[in-house]
């Protein structure tokens, strides 16, 4: 029979609700509570995606998606009304400038519309954008390097390359400086704006910058087979954002929130449901049925939810807000710290989530109310005495063990709430303890100079070009002029990516003779390396196929490479920088052939210092002096890597100080011991921030489930304290008794805690093994903190949980069961 | 020998239109070993009376004094401790702890005072109520009418100088009832008891020493 009274049940709910003040009070905080932690943990990961993104075009330089060189109207036209463009910008290229004191980071001179100027991260923060001819922004890292002050009206001479012409010389343009804005520090190059008027009065060439709804891979599928437009990628776009790691950590927070929200507001529901059974007893009496008794419980949960959810959702927000700075200030994701996400899909799913808590929450709750029978209800307390062991217990100890074994579901379940903090801090400490810089780091020199490259594992990409050295022929003098090094060296690589055969490739690396000092022979004899009419060639076991030839095998390298063919001249183009600016259609693709025959003399492995960095699947990893590299290459080698041994003088920090300011004003980047260790003391503070800040985030909650075990203890009893209180219990004794079972609960947790720990360490041990630097020690140590916050909160939550509750008088209390 | 005497007590709850006069001036006297039997009405004010006398309840005026000692002079521990001294309950609902078993339940009130449970006294009592069998079970083993005799020995247990009870037969059938009534009453001769007793049941009150009937929070024939 269906009858129509859910107004009747949204009255009774209602009412039931307004009847608990207290209760609700406590619900809506853990409600508020459990949506804050949510949506902070999410707020924050989307803030990793929109920070990752804004990483990406910092990169790039742009934060547009594609581009379009040199095309006429009507294909923009067609572009710009081909759908899924989200907007667009134009930008005219003047030219570039890469000699010193811009070999590092060049110059690009171009004309910004005031859409692309944002996309390039070129508002000025001082001034304005160029209107007129002479006019120029410039960003602030530009006015530094000429030794310019941060002034507008400030005369500048700008030299360049002009892109649209091919045999261009450097020419010098004077211009006054009329906007300045940030430099972005992880770009590749410093724009430098002029005005549209300038721009079009030299062979500029007119890009298109366009940014793309939806999928861009799907764009751009299209667009190239649909108008026949060549285009060019900002950058990489990733479709997933978060590795398998990451999403671990992020599920495995969800879950700790998610349960720990469920046992809180379970708790709450579980005690008033509890304390108004034979209420709803009453109600089930007259006629309310179980399904509708689960109903009013469901609705109060989702009024309280109402009121929790969207006050959590704006404190959630407002810590992410806060903490996504800090958290990403330690990481790669620093230089872009203060991106944050405004998705609305933070709310959206952080609300779901907070409302599947409720209303997982609320269910069992619901079932007891809805299950009981009306004249079980009137009798109905926690107390389940399953209890075969009804031996004789002394004292007030003995009656407080039996307690806690009553609900031993619930005994346990905040024995491991409180138990996890002491394990992940336990954890935490030891991870951070263990970590060895002995055994971190080790190097057979005292400085490794790169560029940002090499430190990353880049490929630099090359079309038929030959890449700058990472560390230039003036560095090197530089550094060694000032610093008097005795001993150095410096590695090498070829420009493209060797063949060996069909289907094999090969990383040849190449050193100057002094550092074959340390490379040590593991087969054969290195000597014919040196012999310039020799073809001898080492290989190192890096690589997969290293260990399929021997000494003496022959191993045939195909150095070759491509040159692109301007088809309007029928000549190579020389500096690949052109190749940007002439149209696809008009280059052709001419391969070059250049192998060499080589016989293994030896099998080596070498200091990991002059490593490169990465190795390919079926390749081989070959070694070969500089000499014999240039030769072999004609020269289309490239220098990774410098590495110095310690100084003259000896004074390493010293030392140290100056790479670093050397390396800072040219772009470059560096390791040595201190860098090292500076690194390993930010992993090992990262190590301790995060094991802190997760502890505090279980200790609260373990601390909150430890309230409710107590406050559901006290509140279930309350008739049996009366009972006994009428029987001749004090209140100081009563009050002895749960402080005991409080005792007892922070005495179980700190062992099982501990146990737990124990029984972890060992495979703990195992896993960080592999790293090779850390040696996770065993202390228990940290127990000790804890340990102390427990004891003052089992004592004290106990003595004021009861003090609020024994304000009813005994007379009402015994009264409730009558 | 005057072991209780209840002065002029007062009890009202509510306010204005809501205002009960549960007790309205209310004086008694109870001689050591009398039975007393209290009937009356629901709502009459004879539970509050019964509470008043035990300590759990205070009046707004008017005092209780129990073999010399005035209850009104005492804070709420030294009321407590007075009452597992002096004072046996016996509720309708039994009210048992749940977590202990029979013998402990009986002793509580003796251990909670930091003695020695008299064993001889507490062996006599267990034999007298029939629950030597009974001793290690926990209180959910037991039936009403074994759980009302376990709540009988408890009161006994400590020697007080009254027993007070809350319609003890209450919530058992008629027969058990009067099996259980017929023990109470046996065994407070035998340890010369002082027993005031509430009850609906005339037949009850009938077997009582004297029985006073209090109607609206007065006693009526005393």
């Amino acid at each position: 029979m269906n009858v129509k009274n859910s107004p009747c049940i949204r009255r009774l709910a209602i009412k039931t609700l307004k009847k608990s003040a207290k209760r609700n009070i406590i619900a809506v905080a853990a409600i508020v509570l459990t949506t804050l932690l949510i949506t902070s943990i999410f707020s924050v990961a989307f803030s990793f995606i929109t920070a990752s993104r804004a990483l990406d075009d910092r990169i790039a330089g742009c934060a547009a998606d594609l581009y379009f060189d040199n095309i006429s109207d009507e294909q923009a036209d067609e572009i710009l009304s081909y759908g899924n463009v989200r907007e667009s910008a134009w930008q005219l290229r003047v030219g570039s400038y890469d000699s010193e004191p811009f070999s590092n980071k060049p110059l690009e001179i171009c004309y910004l519309d005031s859409q692309d100027a944002v996309w390039h991260f070129a508002e000025p923060v001082e001034g304005r954008l160029p209107e007129n001819a002479n006019e120029i922004a410039v960003d602030a890292g530009v006015l530094k390097a000429l030794n310019l002050p941060e002034e507008t009206g400030t005369i500048i001479s700008i030299p360049y390359v002009e892109y649209g012409n091919a045999d261009a010389c450097p020419t010098v343009a004077e211009f006054e400086l009329v906007g300045i804005f940030a430099e972005n520090s992880i770009a590749s190059c410093h724009y430098v704006l002029v005005s549209e008027e300038f721009a079009e009065s030299v062979n500029s060439i007119r890009r298109l910058d366009i940014t793309v709804k939806g999928n861009l891979f799907a764009f751009e599928e299209t667009l190239f087979d649909e108008t026949g437009v060549r285009f060019g990628e900002y950058k990489i776009k990733q479709e997933a954002f978060f590795d398998g790691g990451s999403l671990f950590i992020l599920a495995i927070f969800l879950l700790v929130i998610g349960m720990s929200g469920y046992l809180i507001i379970y708790n709450i529901f579980q005690i008033s449901v509890v304390n108004d059974i034979s209420y709803y007893g009453l109600l089930k009496t007259i006629g309310v049925t179980g399904k509708q008794l689960k109903r009013i419980i469901r609705i109060q949960s989702l009024i309280l939810s109402a009121i929790g959810i969207p006050i959590g959702l704006i404190l959630g927000y407002i810590v992410g807000k806060l903490t996504s700075p800090t958290i990403f200030l330690s990481t790669i994701l620093a230089p872009v710290a203060d991106s944050f996400s405004v998705s609305p899909w933070i709310f959206i799913t952080s609300c779901i989530f907070a409302l599947i808590t409720v209303f997982v929450s609320c269910s069992k709750p619901g079932r007891i109310a809805s299950k009981i029978s009306p004249v079980e209800a009137f009798r109905y307390s926690e107390v389940k005495t399953d209890n075969k062991n009804n031996k004789k217990v002394s004292g007030l100890f003995g009656m407080a063990v039996r307690n806690l074994a009553r609900n031993k579901k619930k005994t346990i379940l905040v024995f491991f709430s409180m138990a996890l903090p002491i394990v992940i801090l336990c954890l935490g400490i030891s991870l951070s303890k263990g970590v060895s810089f002995v055994n971190y780091y080790h190097s057979d020199f005292a400085f490794k100079v790169s560029n940002s490259d090499f430190f990353n594992f880049e490929i630099p990409t090359v079309y038929g070009d030959t890449p700058a050295d990472f560390i230039s022929d003036i560095d090197i003098e530089n550094i060694n002029a000032d610093m008097n090094f005795a001993n150095w060296g410096s590695a090498y690589t070829t420009a493209g990516i060797p063949r060996v055969g069909e289907d094999k490739l090969a990383v040849v690396s190449a050193y100057d003779e002094n550092l074959f000092d340390y490379v040590e022979v593991i087969d054969g004899d290195i000597a014919p390396l040196f012999d310039p009419d020799s073809n001898a060639i080492a290989v190192t076991l890096d690589s997969n196929l290293g260990e399929e030839v021997h000494v003496g095998d022959r191993i045939t390298v195909d150095y070759g490479y491509v040159n692109f063919i301007d088809t309007r001249t029928g000549e190579v183009i020389e500096d690949q920088a052109l190749i940007d600016s002439i149209p696809y259609e008009l280059i052709e693709p001419e391969p070059v052939e250049n192998t060499k025959e080589y016989e293994i003399c030896a099998v080596v492995s070498y200091s990991s210092d002059l490593f490169i960095g990465y190795i390919f699947g079926d390749s081989y990893s070959l070694v070969l002096p500089v000499s014999k590299l240039q030769a072999d290459t004609n020269g289309r080698m490239y220098r990774y890597l410098t590495v110095f041994d310690a100084p003259e003088s000896g004074d390493i920090e010293a030392t140290d100080e100056y790479i670093r300011d050397y390396c800072e004003r040219s772009g470059l980047q560096y390791k040595s011991e201190a860098t090292e260790r500076m690194e390993l003391q930010a992993f090992e503070n990262a190590i301790r921030s995060i094991t802190i800040s997760i502890c505090v985030v279980l200790l609260i909650i373990g601390i909150l489930n430890f309230v409710n075990a107590v406050l559901t203890g006290i509140l279930t009893r309350s008739h049996e304290f009366a009972v006994l209180k009428a029987i001749g219990m004090t209140d100081r004794q009563q009050k002895k008794i749960l402080i005991t079972e409080g005792i007892c609960y922070v005495a179980g947790s700190i062992l099982l805690g501990t146990i737990i720990y124990s029984i972890l360490h060992f495979p703990f041990t195992v896993l960080f093994a592999e790293s090779g630097f850390i040696d996770p020690q065993y202390s228990v140590a940290p127990i000790a903190v804890i340990a102390l916050v427990f004891a003052i909160f089992g004592v004290l939550i106990p003595y004021v949980v009861y003090s609020v509750t024994a304000a009813k008088t005994v007379v009402e209390r015994l009264r409730v069961n009558e | 020998m005057e072991i209780l005497k209840a002065i002029n007590l007062k009890k009202t709850y509510g306010k204005g239109d809501t205002e009960v006069h549960a007790l309205d001036d209310v004086s008694l006297v109870v001689n050591k070993g009398e039975f007393l039997a209290i009937v009356g009405t629901s709502g009459s004010g004879k539970s509050t009376l019964l509470n008043m006398l035990g300590g759990l309840d205070k009046p707004d005026s008017g005092s209780v004094i129990i073999d010399d000692n005035e209850l009104q002079k005492m804070n709420d521990e030294a009321i407590t401790i007075f009452r597992r001294r002096k004072i046996g309950f016996i509720f309708q609902s039994f009210n048992l702890v749940p977590v202990l078993n029979v013998y402990d339940n009986i002793v509580l009130p003796v251990e909670l005072d930091g003695k020695k449970p008299d064993k001889k006294l507490i062996d006599d009592i267990i034999n007298t109520l029939g629950l030597k069998e009974k001793i290690d079970s926990l209180p959910t083993q037991l039936s009403g009418g074994q759980q009302q005799r376990v709540a009988i020995a408890r009161a006994l247990a400590s020697k007080p100088a009254i027993i007070l009870a809350d319609e003890p037969t209450g919530n058992l059938d008629s027969k058990t009832g009067l099996d259980v009534l017929g023990l109470l009453k046996t065994t407070c001769r035998k340890y010369n008891q002082t027993l005031i007793m509430i009850t609906h049941n005339d037949e009850i009150a009938q077997t009582a020493d004297r029985i006073i009937r209090i109607e609206d929070g007065r006693i009526v024939n005393a």
